[in-house]
């Protein structure tokens, strides 16, 4: 008998459960949503030999490209999309966390204590909707879908944050009518004041500053991205801090992984 | 491989009953049973809202739900598999084709003993090929790694099972059974 044999041999052997009612009802459930919101996959990070491959092949297009764009890997799609946020209002921002979070049906516990931090960029909102115990993030088009982006179990509290700790909630790519979209959202700690985004794209070209809504300690953003850029480009948080100073140079994908605690 | 989008839900829900012991089996091994659950419900949920991203073929499906739901787990556990890994339980399927007992109780002992020496990481490959029967590439794509890296961490992991199990036998054994290690471990 080989190895893998003796292990499967080993296991505790469990039952068949899809025919009994709590899976038959999940999935009568399941088919009652709507499907064409479309959560993109969270792009998940492929190996570093594997990115060099795809900056060598886009690497040429995106020299050409880099030229003409204005905007973060933008075409005509999110043509009013800005790097600088505006307010969304309360109401907006309720009702965008309503709709979004009802998508999830009864996948999350209730939202009890929940805080909503939103934005507005051209015809695009966005927001976060945070618990304590989960937080989940929500975009609008613009044309007026509602789409869900994802959610993150178990945040940090604020005092695990400490000072200039750094929590990474939410960072993904979405795909909407207009193609792929990167959203972000954080928590950080009480001395910092403000953070900014910086893009840098795999051919070298100008890196982009994006500036995020901040509120109460939490902070959001989003840009277009497209999805080859998902591994290539790289994005840093700079960390403004209430005396005057900042801490940049703050990997966002590391951070994702595991948030900097002060 | 795009799907047929003839009647959506009729394949998904194929795809489901074809599937979903083997996501709860494959979330139950790597979470706590009491929450697996709602993990499951939260990846069938973007496999159907995402279900032209979903491949075709069976086998890739299957993959692709794992795929999802290990990151999915990595979310839900990021704050305390920083401090702890969280170890993996031994599971199987249900497949009445398989349940020897050939070994009988003592082997079965020393490879559950030998397993949770383990780390974390090592019994994650080992999950992802004995018991989740994933191809090399797909076991590297579900961890996003390399699959060269997945084949050398897989290579590590075997060695140091057999090197546990090897150690659980000389001491529970009055004498070693170097014979029954190079039983176990011919075709690692």
């Amino acid at each position: 008998m080989n190895l893998d044999q003796a292990l499967r041999d080993a296991a505790e052997p469990v039952p068949a459960r899809v025919e009994q009612a709590p899976a038959q009802a999940l999935l009568d459930r399941i088919v009652r949503t709507p499907m064409d919101s479309a959560p993109a996959p969270a792009v998940t990070r492929l190996p570093r030999r594997a990115a060099v491959t795809v900056f060598a092949a886009v690497a040429a297009v995106a020299v050409a490209l880099t030229v003409t764009l204005s905007n973060v890997g933008a075409g005509p799609a999110y043509a009013s999309w800005t790097p600088d946020p505006s307010p969304l209002p309360a109401a907006d921002r309720a009702d965008l966390a309503d709709r979004c979070v009802e998508q999830v049906g009864g996948t999350l516990p209730p939202a009890a204590g929940r805080r909503v931090v939103g934005e507005l960029r051209g015809h695009y909102a966005y927001a976060n909707v945070v618990t304590p115990t989960w937080t989940a993030t929500c975009f609008r088009d613009r044309g007026g879908k509602v789409l869900y982006g994802g959610n993150m179990m178990a945040p940090v509290s604020r005092a695990a944050l400490g000072g200039r700790g750094v929590e990474m909630q939410a960072w993904g790519q979405l795909r909407t009518d207009e193609g792929y979209c990167r959203l972000m959202a954080g928590h950080v700690g009480s001395e910092v004041v403000g953070v900014d985004l910086t893009v840098r794209n795999a051919a070298g070209g100008p890196a982009r500053i994006v500036r995020t809504t901040m509120a109460d300690g939490y902070f959001l953003a989003w840009y277009p991205e497209r999805a080859a850029e998902a591994n290539t480009n790289r994005t840093f948080l700079t960390l403004r801090l209430a005396d005057g100073g900042t801490v940049d140079g703050l990997s966002a994908r590391d951070l994702h992984d595991a948030p900097v605690l002060d | 491989m795009s799907r047929s989008t003839a009647d959506p839900e009729a394949a998904f829900r194929e795809l489901f009953r074809a599937t979903y012991d083997d996501l709860l089996c494959f979330v139950e091994r790597r979470i706590s049973p009491a929450v697996a659950d709602d993990v499951v419900a939260e990846v069938f949920l973007t496999a159907w809202r995402r279900f032209d991203d979903v491949p075709v073929a069976r086998d890739e499906a299957r993959a692709w739900l794992f795929t999802v739901a290990h990151n999915t787990l990595r979310n839900r556990h990021r704050s305390e598999s920083r401090q702890r890994g969280l170890a993996l339980r031994i599971l199987r399927e249900p497949d009445p084709a398989v349940g020897a007992e050939a070994d009988g109780v003592a082997a079965r002992v020393d490879l559950v003993r030998a397993w949770q020496h383990l780390s974390p990481d090592d019994q994650q490959v080992l999950t992802l090929t004995v018991f989740e029967g994933l191809t090399g590439p797909q076991a590297a794509k579900v961890l996003s790694i390399s699959r060269p890296a997945f084949s050398l961490r897989l290579l590590r992991a075997r060695r140091r099972l057999r090197h546990h199990l090897y150690q659980e036998t000389v001491t529970t054994a009055d004498t070693p059974r170097p014979g029954a290690i190079a039983e176990i471990g011919t075709t690692a």
